[in-house]
């Protein structure tokens, strides 16, 4: 099986205009690879910011790049 | 731009949308940009095409997937010849150019839109070579295949003088100086000896074996020699001298001699009235 661990991550702080809400929505935004495959760039709003939904996502993604046939 | 790679999208779309419709895959277009490296929806809303023409169709057969589409009208017109000649270039192959045409023909009127056409098109090179229709590109050895065509002008042999050397000059005027200091070295040496033989010491008691004794003597002698002489009788004799001189000089009785010339000037400059000189008194 593919090493899918978690590879050159950078996090940053952005703020970018909602047209949805009229507004600015500030997130914090995760890039990285997963193994050989990527690059993966999730973002998370700061606006009730949970530092475990990054962890979920990378989860359910590296579950779902096993299930890619080959 | 971000590079494209086709499994972290269906991840994406897999992990954040698992229902599989044109709706959702436009949410995830707009909701997460990023993995679609700057392409756009096509056709049904069910395609992605890349910048560079890539077409990759996201559902198929109810399924997210990233599938490369050829059947895709614009991506047919990706494949023309400059491409597929660039194609085959970049993999040491030259591909004439009527029969790049050709299979530009072939491709686009009898359906075979599959891009793995040039390739197997590619695997054959060597036939295409045999067969005329292909010039291999030399191996790379460093440089021969770019070598330049011989030019007009003729390398110089750098075994040739193109000075001819003169005959040697210096050599015989040193030879003839030296020869004239033949011996010289039998001088020096003597002189060398001698100073080396030479005792400060012995000669030191000159000072004090007599040799310099009668020096106090002499000096006292000499002295008293002046002493006794008396010059008066000299200057009374030269006193009488001045009468005589003064009695024979005659008189000067030259004419004197004539003055030097001296240039005429010319007459004045005329009086202008103006121009820098003062003004005529009123």
């Amino acid at each position: 099986m593919d090493d899918l661990s978690v590879q050159g991550l950078t996090v940053k702080d952005e703020s970018r205009y909602d047209r949805n809400s009229n507004g600015a929505v500030k997130e914090r935004v995760y890039r990285f690879y997963l193994g050989k495959h990527g690059p993966f760039e999730e973002r998370v709003s700061l606006d009730g910011f949970d530092p475990n939904t990054i962890q979920t996502r990378i989860t359910l993604l590296r579950t779902h790049l096993q299930n890619i046939p080959r | 731009m971000t590079p494209f790679d086709p499994g972290s999208l269906v991840a994406m779309l897999s992990a954040f949308y698992p229902t599989v419709s044109t709706d959702a895959l436009a949410q995830a277009f707009s909701e997460r940009p990023f993995y679609f490296a700057g392409g756009s929806l096509v056709g049904a809303g069910d395609r992605l095409q890349l910048q560079d023409g890539r077409v990759f169709l996201l559902i198929y057969q109810g399924a997210w997937s990233a599938v490369g589409d050829t059947s895709n009208p614009a991506a047919a017109g990706v494949w023309d010849a400059n491409r597929i000649a660039a194609f085959f270039v970049s993999q040491g192959v030259v591909v004439a150019p009527s029969v790049v045409q050709q299979w530009v023909g072939y491709w686009n009127l009898w359906g075979w839109k599959d891009p793995n056409y040039f390739l197997y098109r590619l695997s054959h090179a060597q036939e295409l070579v045999d067969a005329g229709k292909a010039t291999a590109l030399p191996a790379d050895t460093g440089g021969d295949g770019l070598s330049l065509d011989p030019g007009p002008l003729t390398p110089i042999d750098p075994g040739i003088q193109l000075i001819p050397r003169a005959g040697a000059v210096f050599e015989p005027l040193v030879t003839d100086h030296l020869s004239g200091l033949d011996g010289a070295n039998a001088q020096l040496d003597t002189v060398s000896a001698t100073v080396t033989t030479f005792d400060p010491s012995a000669s030191a008691d000159a000072l004090s074996d007599g040799t310099l004794d009668g020096a106090a003597d002499a000096h006292t002698g000499a002295q008293a020699a002046l002493e006794g002489q008396d010059p008066g009788d000299l200057v009374t004799t030269s006193d009488g001298h001045i009468a005589v001189i003064e009695a024979t000089r005659p008189d000067y009785d030259s004419e004197p001699p004539p003055d030097a010339p001296v240039a005429d000037p010319g007459p004045p400059p005329p009086d202008n009235g103006g121009g820098g000189n003062l003004p005529a008194p009123a």
